[in-house]
């Protein structure tokens, strides 16, 4: 009978506990990753069930992999490059990648008022549409690291690159979003 | 700006997350030294600081994200259902996956060295034997690792697949590039001529065959996450080396017709299968009309 899992209890300390059979570590997991996962693939995926089941996927090869989980290694990183390898995967199955779900017609999207001048607002179909256009390396880290707050380190391990590459890949992909919302307003 | 910024938990060194924080409340450099001191060391959130609006955007540009509770039931479900043989080699380590791996492929070639060991093995040179065998097994090995490699690492570029590809082909074709080891051995000097088609069909149908049962422990091996492709490739080449290992004829143009496209088939029967099992899926998702 396994006790409770309190809240504050590392993703480490939680996947020790599934790997040694403790089925509330598990649902803690889930529960703190899933909807950060979904958020991620809804991202790119577009469709609402193919980010559903790659979340679902993520956590089943979690769950296969964890005898690979050392002691000292970080979670987090993980379960990110899990999901990404598995939307990388899906994308390679269907043989492209679909267009963004850019819904300029969707009313739950509204124009976003700018800090600086609230008189020009930007629309955030266009932040997504030139979040599109940014090379997919620009554009993992900027997910990664923004929407995610995952640290450039995590980073790193999560898209095989060294720390200083990703950091570059984020300037430039920021950079290339504030000249175009620049030129926008 | 706090010194530590929200970690859900996890206690880590994120040092840009309190800036992020700072900077979706509002805060400016000039109010806060902790936030300028951090951009003046991080260009990239910087960028993000400099910009008119840029993190009010961005975070508006997020998608809209449903409610995840009933997941958990579902995949409670799924991780229920990981039981059996197959599960339990699901989850042992990488390195030992591989290992078990590689040992399956490469028990196919070792028991028909013991048991259906070619005619001519006695007068066919042992170095030549070993570098026939050698540059087969090395790319093999190549692509074993690339294939196994678990979803929790990042993927390697796929330049690493191609190359091992290139190599496992220069491979099998290099015994034919090769003069033939020897013709010291008159079952060595058959399949040519009008013998050339029948013996080299015979050839690939056995080779196939002695690929297939390496097809299958690799495929019950694979997680779910790794490449059918790459699977069938290293199982075709251990058919290849299983029935090189077996056939006694040296004639080149039988080894190009009868032993290289093991691989091929062995390949193409993994494309038909994968095909053919995704349309039933397809199939199943869209349900009854």
């Amino acid at each position: 009978m396994f006790a409770p899992v309190p809240d504050e209890v590392s993703d480490e300390a939680l996947m020790a506990a599934h790997v040694a059979g403790d089925p509330s570590a598990f649902a803690s997991l889930f529960r703190r990753y899933a909807p950060r996962l979904q958020r991620l693939l809804q991202r790119d995926l577009g469709r609402g069930e193919d980010a559903h089941d790659l979340v679902q996927q993520t956590f089943l090869q979690l769950h296969r992999a964890r005898h690979d989980f050392r002691p000292g290694a970080r979670l987090r990183p993980w379960m990110y490059t899990i999901a990404l390898n598995l939307k990388r995967q899906h994308f390679r199955r269907l043989g492209r990648r679909p267009e963004a779900a850019l819904a300029d017609d969707d009313p739950a999207h509204e124009p976003v008022a700018p800090h600086g001048n609230p008189e020009s607002p930007i629309h955030d179909a266009q932040v997504r549409a030139v979040l599109e256009q940014l090379p997919d390396p620009q554009r993992e880290v900027i997910v990664l690291h923004w929407f995610e707050g995952l640290s450039f380190r995590e980073i790193a391990a999560v898209v095989g690159a060294s720390q200083p590459a990703v950091k570059v890949r984020a300037h430039r992909g920021y950079k290339r979003l504030r000249e175009v919302l620049e030129a926008q307003v | 700006m706090s010194p530590r910024g929200h970690t859900d938990g996890n206690p880590v060194n994120d040092r840009c997350q309190p800036a992020h924080a700072a900077l979706r409340r509002g805060v400016r450099p000039s109010e806060d030294p902790a936030l300028a001191g951090h951009l003046a060391g991080c260009p990239a959130c910087a960028t993000l600081a400099g910009g008119p609006a840029l993190v009010g955007a961005l975070d508006a540009a997020a998608p809209a994200t449903a409610p995840v509770g009933a997941w958990l039931a579902e995949a409670e479900a799924m991780l229920a259902r990981e039981r059996g043989p197959r599960a339990w080699l699901h989850s042992r380590t990488t390195a030992q996956r591989t290992g078990l791996a590689a040992a399956g492929a490469g028990l196919v070639p070792l028991l028909v060295w013991l048991a259906w060991r070619r005619i001519d093995a006695g007068v066919y040179p042992t170095g030549r034997l070993l570098l026939d065998v050698g540059v087969v097994l090395l790319p093999a090995a190549w692509l074993l690792v690339a294939a196994m490699r678990p979803l929790h690492r990042p993927a390697w570029p796929r330049a690493v697949a191609w190359l091992g590809l290139g190599l496992a082909v220069a491979g099998v074709l290099a015994g034919a590039w090769l003069e033939p080891a020897h013709h010291a051995h008159p079952a060595s000097l058959a399949g040519t001529g009008p013998q050339l088609v029948p013996r080299a069909l015979a050839c690939l149908a056995f080779g196939t065959g002695l690929g297939l049962p390496a097809l299958l422990w690799l495929v019950a091996l694979a997680r779910g996450g790794e490449r059918p492709s790459l699977l069938a490739v290293v199982a075709g080449l251990a058919g290849g080396v299983a029935i090189f290992l077996h056939c006694p004829i040296v004639a080149p143009e039988h080894l190009v017709l009868g032993h290289a496209p093991v691989m091929l088939v062995v390949l193409a029967l993994m494309t038909a299968w994968g095909l053919a099992t995704g349309l039933a899926t397809r199939r199943r998702a869209r349900g009854p009309r």
